[in-house]
């Protein structure tokens, strides 16, 4: 605990908690002397707070007592807020980040971002589970030890979805683990929901870790991407402007580049996916069957999202 | 009342990215109506116009008599089925199918009965008390269905919802679904890219391309009539054949030609041509591959369809025969009987049958006949 640091460095004395059995429980081993008031004996004082004994080996005046026993309150109040609302407290407060480490340990955050108040139906979805639900302003946090988190997530899409007839946006952060805390998997959820909203998208889950690349993107500095469809990928707005092509484009990058796949689904012969994969080639440049050109393209299509944002 | 009515529907994305272009349909009561069409046709964001998730651009929709543009999607009394499922797993079976009911406050001796039935109904009852991850997934999507079938709605909405299943279970399912609609008696519309599920399970199928519907019909019009190249390539598979071909007119006779090929068109298909001024033009011939027949009496009763054709590739499927075809330059897949004594490489001859020919406007792409 940092108080006992604090009180030493004030008083120039060591400062030690005990309980009321004399268990230290944070501080300097000092002796302990049990009262229910304050006490004073060999050099040392032990003053009664709560159910703690604190105990300094000097001899305090009554305001120096006073102040402790303030200070000491207001810290247990503290505690106490991180342990009977914890998660509010976290998602709310800015906590250090040393005395989130190890708890929570397993479990996601899911940001869950709607038009309506949807609380009620998680309520209802995850009551008697080990579930926990944080509101804030734009959304809900759900805190969960997810088995399946992308098929959770989706059946709370789809479910809600299709009971109040509405989209949802749900962003996820990574399992809380070692150094990443629960903190920075709500700050990673919600980081998502937002950016994917930002993005245009009205439906779906979305994963922090997908989404990086998206957020890499929007911190450059636009202007000066956009000089990259008018200097090198100039013919990148003509494939934008052709639906069909943009179409194929879009399909083929969704089915991994497997051109068969990517033809089915077009119902078009492969040779015709090839074709147009040929005209997006002299329009932009790029050779999008080659997994490095399809990225770049992707790159662009990113920008122009997030442009005509 | 669940009819369902589209008025000259439109969806415009910002970008004037247009993805679905005035689109008409009259959906009757009980009608188990297919949007069919590939990638990127408008077909899933037509459907979630209809259940609200999506805002019309412009149009009118009405389900049931009433108009509703403007009706929250929750009031507008449809249910949605998913390709995945939408099962909560840590809830049972039960609790899943009840979950919608108890959200409604649905007194609890009405929710049992509602879930049992519906379980009764889906074969599902012996399932109940298992949790989604204990099931197959033909299983789930049985429960996917039937937490929309106890809410009781005026239409179910379904969008792609076996594509995540094996061909086998597919298969399966897909009876299974036909058999529910026929037992709930309520309108259906379901959405997938799949042309055999639009033929087996729609009582009438929508074809959509390029977020344009090209033709409302029942699946035997559509395959046998089909509005134009998309819809008669799109429907049947293999695919029907498309040759580049010229209409002449000899006496009372029409003939196609292509290359060296010279085929007599019957005497109603040929009055048609005559009749609509295709005489000398160019258009595009059609013929599904079963219309194509090497049997010896098939070649020698039909002597005026004759041509010949190198056989290039022979699949066995068992109860019948690809032959992969080229003939004149044009690439044709007849299917035979599996009896075929075609060989790789040989030149054989094949009977097209003219009767269930197909000839297409070659600028427009819409059907002559």
């Amino acid at each position: 605990m940092g108080f006992c640091e604090g009180i030493k460095k004030a008083l120039k004395c060591n400062v030690g908690i005990y309980d009321l059995k004399g268990k230290i429980l944070y501080g300097f081993n000092t002796n302990f002397r049990y009262t229910d008031d304050v006490l004073y004996s060999n050099n040392s004082t032990y003053i009664r707070c709560g159910e703690m004994i604190v105990s300094a080996d000097c001899l305090l005046s009554q305001d120096a007592v006073n102040l402790i026993r303030m200070i000491l309150s207001l810290e247990q109040e503290k505690e106490a807020a991180t342990f009977m609302q914890p998660l509010e407290y976290i998602l709310k407060n800015d906590i250090s980040y040393e005395s989130l480490i190890g708890r929570y340990e397993g479990y996601t955050v899911l940001y869950i971002k709607c038009r309506e108040d949807v609380e009620d139906i998680l309520f209802n979805i995850y009551s008697g589970y080990d579930v926990e639900l944080v509101k804030d302003d734009d959304g809900i946090y759900l805190i969960k030890k997810f088995e399946d988190i992308e098929n959770e997530a989706n059946s709370i899409i789809n479910g809600i979805g299709d009971e109040r007839g509405i989209n949802i946006i749900i962003g996820s952060g990574r399992m809380v683990k070692d150094k990443y805390t629960i903190k920075h998997s709500s700050q990673d959820a919600k980081l998502s929901a937002v950016f994917a909203e930002k993005l245009g998208f009205k439906n779906g889950y979305f994963v922090y870790d997908k989404m990086v690349i998206y957020e890499v993107i929007n911190s450059l500095d636009i202007g000066e991407l956009e000089k990259l469809y008018d200097e090198i990928y100039r013919g990148f707005f003509d494939v934008i402007r052709d639906r069909e092509l943009i179409n194929t484009a879009e399909e083929f990058l969704k089915r991994d580049l497997n051109i068969s796949e990517a033809a089915r689904r077009l119902y078009i012969h492969r040779n015709t996916l090839l074709y147009r994969i040929e005209k997006i080639k002299s329009l932009t440049g790029l050779d999008i069957k080659s997994f490095e050109e399809a990225m770049i393209f992707k790159f662009l299509l990113i920008i122009y999202r997030l442009k005509s944002k | 009342m669940a009819k369902v009515v589209l008025k000259n529907i439109y969806k415009i994305y910002p970008g004037n990215v247009v993805a679905v272009k005035d689109a008409n349909l009259d959906i009757e009561d009980k009608e188990f109506v297919v949007l069919v069409g590939p990638s990127g046709c408008g077909k899933s964001t037509t459907l979630r116009m209809i259940a609200g998730l999506e805002e019309i651009t412009s149009g009118e929709l009405y389900i049931g008599d009433k108009l509703c543009n403007d009706v929250a999607p929750k009031d507008r009394d449809i249910a949605m089925v998913f390709q995945n499922y939408a099962l909560y797993p840590h809830m049972t079976v039960y609790e899943n199918m009840a979950f919608g009911l108890k959200l409604r406050k649905i007194p609890k001796d009405i929710i049992d009965k509602k879930v049992r039935e519906a379980a009764k109904s889906l074969d599902i009852e012996h399932l109940l008390d298992r949790k989604p991850k204990a099931l197959s997934g033909g299983q789930r999507q049985r429960v996917a269905l039937g937490r929309a079938i106890v809410r009781e709605p005026k239409v179910f909405l379904m969008d792609e919802p076996l594509s995540n299943l094996d061909a086998k279970l597919r298969v399966q399912m897909r009876a299974e679904i036909s058999k529910l609609h026929k037992k709930l008696n309520t309108t259906f519309i379901y959405v997938t890219h799949d042309q055999t599920e639009a033929m087996t399970m729609g009582t009438k199928i929508v074809v959509m391309k390029d977020g344009v519907i090209q033709q409302v019909d029942s699946p035997q019009r559509i395959y046998e009539h089909p509005a134009n190249i998309f819809v008669a390539g799109f429907m049947g598979s293999p695919q029907m054949n498309f040759i580049n071909a010229n209409l002449t007119k000899e006496g009372d006779k029409v003939f196609v030609n292509f290359g060296r090929v010279k085929l007599s068109l019957p005497q109603d298909k040929a009055n048609i041509i005559i009749e609509k001024g295709y005489i000398g033009k160019d258009v595009v011939f059609g013929i599904r591959p079963q219309h194509i027949d090497d049997s010896v009496d098939a070649v020698s009763q039909n002597s005026e369809s004759v041509v010949e054709a190198k056989v290039e590739l022979i699949e066995h499927m068992g109860s019948e025969t690809y032959l992969y075809l080229v003939c004149e330059g044009n690439n044709i897949i007849a299917r035979v009987a599996p009896t075929s004594k075609a060989q790789t490489e040989q030149i054989i001859k094949v009977a097209f049958e003219m009767s269930n020919v197909h000839i297409f406007d070659k600028e427009t792409e819409l059907s002559v006949f």
